[in-house]
This record gives C-alpha cells, sequence and structure tokens, in this order.
C-alpha cells in the first residue's frame, strides 16, 4: 500500500469512526450534564446543612 | 470573488456567545466549594468526560497551526494526528499514568508533587507549570485574531478587531471566574455539539467542491518537497518528538489530567482515553488536511505564493496560518460559515477557559496556599484562582498583540509546553512508577527540563543554536530530565521511602 492510499483509509476511517462517535457523546453527554447537576446540588446542600450545624 | 460574512453568519455567532454567557450564570447558582469549582465536585460521566476533553483540547489555535501543518508540508503531517491518536489510545488500554493520578485522589498535578515528593517540590512544580502553560497559550489570542480577520474580512489594520477580540476574552472570564470548572464543561460540550457536526460536514463539503483525486494530483506534482512520507519527508526525531508530545498532550499536560481527575472513577478514566483517542487523531487530522485543501483550493484560485510560506490572493496579502480561513470563506455558503465560524469562535472560548482556569488554579493552589499561613482556606484558594483568571487573561492579551512569534505556531507551542512536560514526564512516571524516586531527584529533573526554553527561536539564535531543530532540543531536554531524576535519585534517596501514590 502506498502513501496516498494509506492517508485516505486514515482521513475516512478516522472521520467515520468520530461520527459515530459523536452521535453517542451528544445523547449520552446530556444525560451526564443531568447527572451532574444533580450530584452537584446533593454537594452544596450537604455544604448548606454543615455550615447550619 | 470574496464572500462576504453576512448578518445570518453574525447572527448564529451572537447566539452561540449569548448562549455561553446564560452557562456561566446557570452554572454559578450550583457551584460550592473547591472541588465543586475546580473539578465540577468529580461528577463527570463517560460521555461528558469525552465531550469536555475534546472540546478543551481541539482549540481554535490546535485548527489553525495544524491547518498551517498541511498547508505547508502537505498530506505527510497527518502523522502528527495519527501519532497522537495512537499513543491516547495506549493510554487508555493501560491506564498509564493517569489511572494512578486519579487514584491518589489529587486535583492538581503539583499536589500529587507533594503527596510523593513534599512541598518544595510542588511549589517548584506548580511555578514551571504556571510559567509554560502561560507562555504557552501566549499565541492563542493572537492566533485567533487571524482566524477571525480572514474568515470576516475585518480590517486587520483597525481597531474593530482589537475590539473582537477583547470583547471575546472579556466572555471567556466573564462566566470562567462565575462557574469554574462547571461552565468549562457545560460550553465544551456545547461546542463539543457544534463542532463535531462542523467538522464532519466540512470535510464533506471540501472533498465534494475539490474532488479527492484532484486534491492528491496537485500535492503529487510538487517537486520542492516530499509530500506524503513523513519518515523522509520529517526524519525519525521529529516524528518521535510528535510521539512524546502526543503522550504529554493527553496524560501529562494538565488541562486534559484535569479531566481524568473529574471523572467519576477510574473505569471512566480508562473509558475516557479509549474514546477521545478519536478525539485527539481527529483535531489534528482534520485540520491538517484543510490545510492541504487549502493549498489546492488557492492554487486553483490564483493566489500568489511568497516564500515564507505566505500568500497574496484578491490583492490581499495573508500569512500561511490565514490559508484555511481564506478559503472557507470563499468555499462555504452562507449560515453554513456563521455555523463553522461559531464552532471556531466556540473552540477559542473553550481552550482559554480551560487553560485560565487551570494555570490559575496551580497558581492558587500549589504556589500561593503553600507559602500563606492561611492558604488552606477554601474561601482564599477560590478568590485567588478567580484574580488569577483576570490577571492571566489580560496578560494574554497584552502579549498576543507585542509578541510576533519566530517559528511555526506549532514548534512554538511544543517548546513553551516543553518547559513545564519534559520535567512533568519524569517526576510523574518515575515518582508513579518508582518507588526509589527522590525529592532531590524531582527537582533536579524539573530544573533540567527548564533548559527546554533554549528552544524558542529568539533565545536559540542568541546562543548561537539557530540550526538545531526544536524537536532536537525538545527530546534532548527531555532526555536530560529522566537522567537528572535517576541519577538525583540514586545519589540522594530520601530519609523516608514514600509509595509511589504518595504513603510513607
Amino acid at each position: 500500500m502506498d502513501w496516498v492510499s494509506f492517508w485516505k483509509y486514515v482521513l475516512f476511517g478516522a472521520v467515520g469512526v468520530f461520527a459515530l462517535m459523536s452521535l453517542w457523546v451528544i445523547v449520552a453527554g446530556f444525560g451526564d450534564i443531568q447527572r451532574m447537576f444533580g450530584e452537584l446540588r446533593r454537594q452544596r446542600d450537604s455544604h448548606t446543612e454543615d455550615d447550619v450545624q | 470573488m470574496l464572500a462576504a460574512f453576512s448578518t445570518i453568519d453574525w447572527a448564529i455567532v451572537a447566539v452561540y456567545i449569548a448562549v455561553s454567557v446564560a452557562i456561566g450564570l446557570l452554572a454559578n447558582r450550583v457551584i460550592s466549594g473547591i472541588s465543586g469549582y475546580l473539578v465540577a465536585g468529580r461528577s463527570l460521566g463517560t460521555a461528558l468526560s469525552i465531550a469536555t476533553m475534546t472540546g478543551s483540547e481541539l482549540g481554535l489555535i490546535t485548527v489553525m497551526y495544524q491547518a498551517q501543518k498541511g498547508y505547508v508540508d502537505g498530506f505527510k503531517a497527518l502523522h502528527i494526528g495519527l501519532v497522537a491518536g495512537v499513543v491516547t489510545l495506549l493510554v487508555g488500554l493501560t491506564g498509564f499514568v493517569v489511572v494512578r493520578l486519579r487514584r491518589a485522589g489529587v486535583m492538581t498535578i503539583p499536589e500529587y508533587y507533594e503527596l510523593r515528593f513534599g512541598r518544595r517540590t510542588r511549589i517548584l512544580g506548580g511555578v514551571l507549570l504556571a510559567l509554560g502553560g502561560i507562555l504557552n497559550m501566549g499565541l492563542f489570542l493572537q492566533v485567533g485574531s487571524q482566524f477571525v480577520v480572514a474568515v470576516t474580512g475585518l480590517d486587520a489594520g483597525g481597531t474593530t478587531l482589537k475590539l473582537v477580540m477583547t470583547g471575546l476574552l472579556v466572555l471567556v472570564l466573564f462566566y470562567t471566574v462565575l462557574g469554574g470548572m462547571v461552565s468549562v464543561v457545560l460550553t465544551d460540550y456545547v461546542q463539543f455539539v457544534v463542532l463535531s457536526v462542523g467538522l464532519v460536514f466540512m470535510v464533506w463539503l471540501v472533498i465534494s467542491k475539490l474532488g479527492m483525486d484532484n486534491i492528491v494530483q496537485v500535492w503529487r506534482d510538487r517537486t520542492d518537497i516530499e509530500a506524503f512520507d513523513p519518515i523522509t519527508g520529517h526524519g525519525p526525531a521529529y516524528i518521535s518528538w510528535q510521539a512524546v508530545i502526543g503522550f504529554v498532550s493527553c496524560a501529562i499536560w494538565p488541562t486534559a489530567v484535569t479531566r481524568a481527575l473529574s471523572a467519576r472513577d477510574e473505569t471512566v478514566v480508562r473509558r475516557q482515553y479509549l474514546f477521545s483517542s478519536v478525539s485527539f487523531m481527529i483535531r489534528f487530522l482534520v485540520p491538517c488536511f484543510m490545510g492541504v485543501c487549502a493549498y489546492v483550493y488557492l492554487t486553483g484560485a490564483g493566489a500568489v505564493l511568497a516564500s515564507d510560506g505566505g500568500f497574496a490572493h484578491a490583492g490581499v496579502d495573508y500569512g500561511s496560518i490565514q490559508a484555511f480561513p481564506v478559503m472557507l470563506r470563499e468555499i462555504l455558503p452562507i449560515g453554513v460559515l456563521g455555523l463553522i465560524t461559531a464552532a471556531m469562535l466556540a473552540a477559542f472560548m473553550s481552550t482559554h477557559d480551560s487553560y485560565l482556569l487551570c494555570w490559575s488554579s496551580v497558581i492558587a493552589r500549589d504556589v500561593i496556599a503553600p507559602l500563606h499561613p492561611r492558604g488552606q482556606e477554601q474561601g482564599r484558594q477560590l478568590l485567588w484562582t478567580r484574580i488569577g483568571i483576570v490577571v492571566i487573561g489580560l496578560w494574554v492579551l497584552g502579549f498576543g498583540i507585542f509578541y510576533t512569534p519566530g517559528q511555526d505556531v506549532w514548534d512554538y507551542l511544543g517548546i513553551t509546553g516543553a518547559i513545564y512536560f519534559t520535567g512533568a514526564v519524569s517526576v510523574l512516571t518515575f515518582g508513579l512508577y518508582w518507588r526509589r524516586a527522590s525529592s532531590t531527584g524531582a527537582v533536579a529533573a524539573l530544573v533540567a527540563g527548564f533548559s527546554a526554553l533554549l528552544g524558542l527561536t529568539p533565545i536559540k539564535t542568541s546562543v548561537g543554536l539557530a540550526d538545531v531543530g526544536a524537536e532536537v532540543v525538545g527530546l534532548g531536554t527531555l532526555g536530560l530530565s529522566m537522567l537528572a531524576m535517576v541519577v538525583g535519585s540514586l545519589l540522594f534517596p530520601d530519609a523516608q521511602t514514600r509509595e509511589p501514590g504518595g504513603a510513607v
């Protein structure tokens, strides 16, 4: 395989995999954001309770 | 025939900027304590970790310098992306460095230095890290300006551009100061959405306009350079240097490592690196290929090439780094140009916010706090971090206006980064994996790494090393630093041997 074919395979293969991965990251990432906010609110509330005590 | 940057394009950019401000305000409402501010409460899941790692590491600066590499060197420059992707994949498979760091439970890299080697190593490491990092981001604003000038057609010499760039920087400072890592993560996610769609679409559009066979043929016709084979075109030293930079970018560079330290657990860290290996490859590969295409487009459009890599097109002189945005301006339809520009500005902003937060937190937690009698108070650390963000932002603005790099942007970034990372590679890898590594060895390694400063063109020239390549200086410094670590540790062992995790 010459360098031209090699770079074509690398480029198209990487872009294809990236496109598929991006779809998953966009969908699953949205769920992660909701969980992150839930966790941060929990941490904030526990800090507030500590402050009160 | 210059396609104007239309009102629709500006509107798309304005909407993106408004979303960023809203995110800063939203994030500020859920932040509590230093952990929430610096590592988002360690609550990131796998997908969000990948998005934020891609968002922060795929900056406009990355896009611009890789496009410049592709424009100047042709297809062979694609090896930089390939090497980076493979190295990140290996880190994901083995968990090398990052898993042990996450296990140590630290929030910054110098914090690990203290755990393993004591306070003086933490302070010295923090100073070098901040110095290398802040110098490294010195060109970000300048290169971002060059993109905006080329893509919008704004007057480079006028005050409009400076006002636009200052405005963007103020915006970044605003939401980063307010929301810390949570703001950074959220803007990174938005950027990931816009940028991933934009990159894939851009590749398709450019290939459909220029034709893949035509792109290859134009580069085949060049007889002045080797355009495809990186081994004969660049040489083994250069490729090895790219492998080192690829490893450092994902496993040593603090902005990337912070994502590993913010992850929920070690499993997330491994998955994060496995998947991010695709992003680390793409962030170099696609912009580099765009640079390759920009050369084909501009020569086909009658641009006159200069010997320094610059070109004259439609009566205007440009630098080689502007080839890619000039092509974008002329090839993309109205609306899509706005979308891609918003994606690039998103890239610009999300890299700035990550870097500002990272360097300022290191200065606050690892340099000032250990030296201040009340340095462990969270409120003080938060205040110092926020002040640091503003001060570094102002410095970046000044540096961007006054400094002109005497070398490729990529090489400048490699060398300024090396001031920190050549020492850090030694201290982290030996610290995490070699029980006999000592604090004297660590300090010697950090000091030896500082000699990478010799690779900067003005300094290299002044000491008579003008003909030595940046990659030779970088590799030499790395070797020197490792040697210093080993010799220093063997000659001056610590009285108490600490476990690689930090326990005595």
